[in-house]
């Protein structure tokens, strides 16, 4: 059985005090895919407690929701729990600011969906597509820039700067690094975080994860950039250029003490632990789904909606 | 789909190398002459009325006919472009930095003089109008 108090519980641990945990903690950079995880999790905790709280309001015995059910039901079977007006308009209350938390996520979701459509645009008319490679396009500029645009033809952008002072074996490391971006789909949830945090705001655990899931995710695209060609050569990759994520996809600047940068250069030089950290992101990615899931077949099982 | 109609790009790239506002006849005629399969008058028409919407052309009247001439160089263009890019990054500081060490002292003169002019109000904003 769950109640009312638990789910209140549930907000606070995930929504108030796991984000403040998992970003003073220096593990994350040892495994930012677990971290990732873990960030995902209590945010999508959060999300399933809230909507449990919205849902045990709105059809618990005494609300409005219940009582519509109640008034379908009359039709079959005439029965009625009388109720009070005061008591309709508190469970309506939560139902009001749901509408408005989603609107608010909703329109910062589509502002960084126009953003980006913006600057696809603009890119469109000045690059042209690489003839080495199917999925990369070079822009005539001598900054040494690499990033992706989702949902391109081709989806990686690199300058000509960049392309003139990688050799071969930097370029397969920057091009792994960008298709791990677009493989395990960041920039969704990077939008998605950023629409929740814009929503959500109030939450530490929302506000903090727009600031430290980016660095996560570029570290876990070195990782993968990292397995398929060598550390070192990522790293002195990564020293030559200006990596860049998606620009639109609502990044924030980093922790201000020390420079993301610095620590993704220092967490390739000590070679990244690798044989159990696929595992271990597994199992992450699992709880992950399962414990929002958990969340809400526990309090949508406890609702009295027929009685 | 596609990163952009290659039409489109033909278009910019005529009407930049043109130096000079343009007619959709002649524009036609300097996209064609390019092409390996030509295109329709009305078919670029309607293009580089798409490129107006998205504010990369501009259009005025002229006589019974419209001029269309690209709103910013390519030059300038391109700025644009990598600034918007560079805006997303966290690193900016370092990465610059270390791109200053390596660049060729021609392009640096060139890169400043871009940078002079736009850096300032949108390298101190960060993410643009995300955060707005």
């Amino acid at each position: 059985m769950i109640s009312a108090g638990a789910l209140v519980v549930l907000t606070v641990l995930l929504g108030g005090i796991a984000g403040p945990a998992l970003a003073c903690g220096t593990w994350p950079r040892r495994l930012p895919g677990v971290a990732v995880a873990a960030w995902l999790g209590a945010l999508a905790g959060t999300l399933a407690a809230l909507t449990g709280l919205v849902a045990m309001a709105l059809l618990g015995r005494p609300g409005l929701g219940h009582h519509v059910v109640e008034w379908l039901l009359n039709c079959l079977q005439h029965h009625e729990h009388p109720s009070s007006s005061a008591v309709y308009v508190m469970s309506v209350l939560p139902l009001i600011s749901t509408f408005g938390v989603t609107a608010v996520a909703l329109r910062r979701y589509r502002q960084t969906l126009a953003q980006r459509r913006r600057h696809r645009d603009a890119l469109g008319i000045v690059v042209h597509p690489s003839p080495d490679f199917s999925d990369v396009c070079l822009i005539d500029h001598p900054v040494p820039v690499v990033y992706c645009m989702p949902d391109n033809e081709h989806q990686i952008v690199m300058s000509k700067g960049a392309y003139d002072r990688l050799n071969p074996t930097q370029l397969h490391a920057v091009l792994s690094h960008e298709r791990a971006h677009l493989g395990q789909r960041h920039h969704l949830i990077l939008a998605l975080v950023d629409a929740a945090g814009a929503a959500l705001g109030w939450l530490p655990s929302f506000r903090t994860a727009r600031d430290h899931l980016p660095p996560l995710l570029e570290m876990m695209a070195d990782d993968d950039a990292a397995w398929r060609t060598e550390p070192l050569i990522v790293a002195t990759a990564l020293r030559k250029l200006a990596i860049l994520p998606c620009p639109a996809g609502g990044l924030a600047a980093g922790p201000a003490d020390e420079s993301v940068l610095a620590q993704r250069l220092a967490r390739l030089d000590r070679a990244p632990l690798r044989a159990h950290a696929h595992a271990l992101n597994r199992a992450a990615i699992l709880l992950w789904v399962i414990a929002p899931v958990l969340v809400c077949a526990s309090w949508a099982t406890v609702i009295p909606l027929f009685c | 789909m596609a990163i952009t109609g290659p039409l489109e790009r033909a278009i910019m790239e005529a009407l930049w190398d043109a130096g000079e506002p343009l007619l959709i006849r002649a524009l036609m005629a300097r996209v064609n002459a390019r092409a390996d399969k030509p295109s329709a008058y009305t078919t670029v028409q309607t293009v580089a009325d798409r490129l107006v919407q998205k504010g990369f052309l501009s259009r005025t009247p002229d006589r019974n006919a419209f001029l269309y001439a690209p709103t910013r160089s390519r030059e300038e263009h391109v700025a644009q472009v990598m600034t918007e890019a560079l805006a997303g990054v966290a690193d900016r500081g370092p990465a610059l930095a270390r791109f200053a060490e390596t660049i060729d002292p021609h392009d640096a003169h060139r890169l400043l003089l871009e940078l002079a002019q736009r850096s300032i109000p949108s390298a101190a904003a960060p993410p643009k109008d995300v955060r707005t």
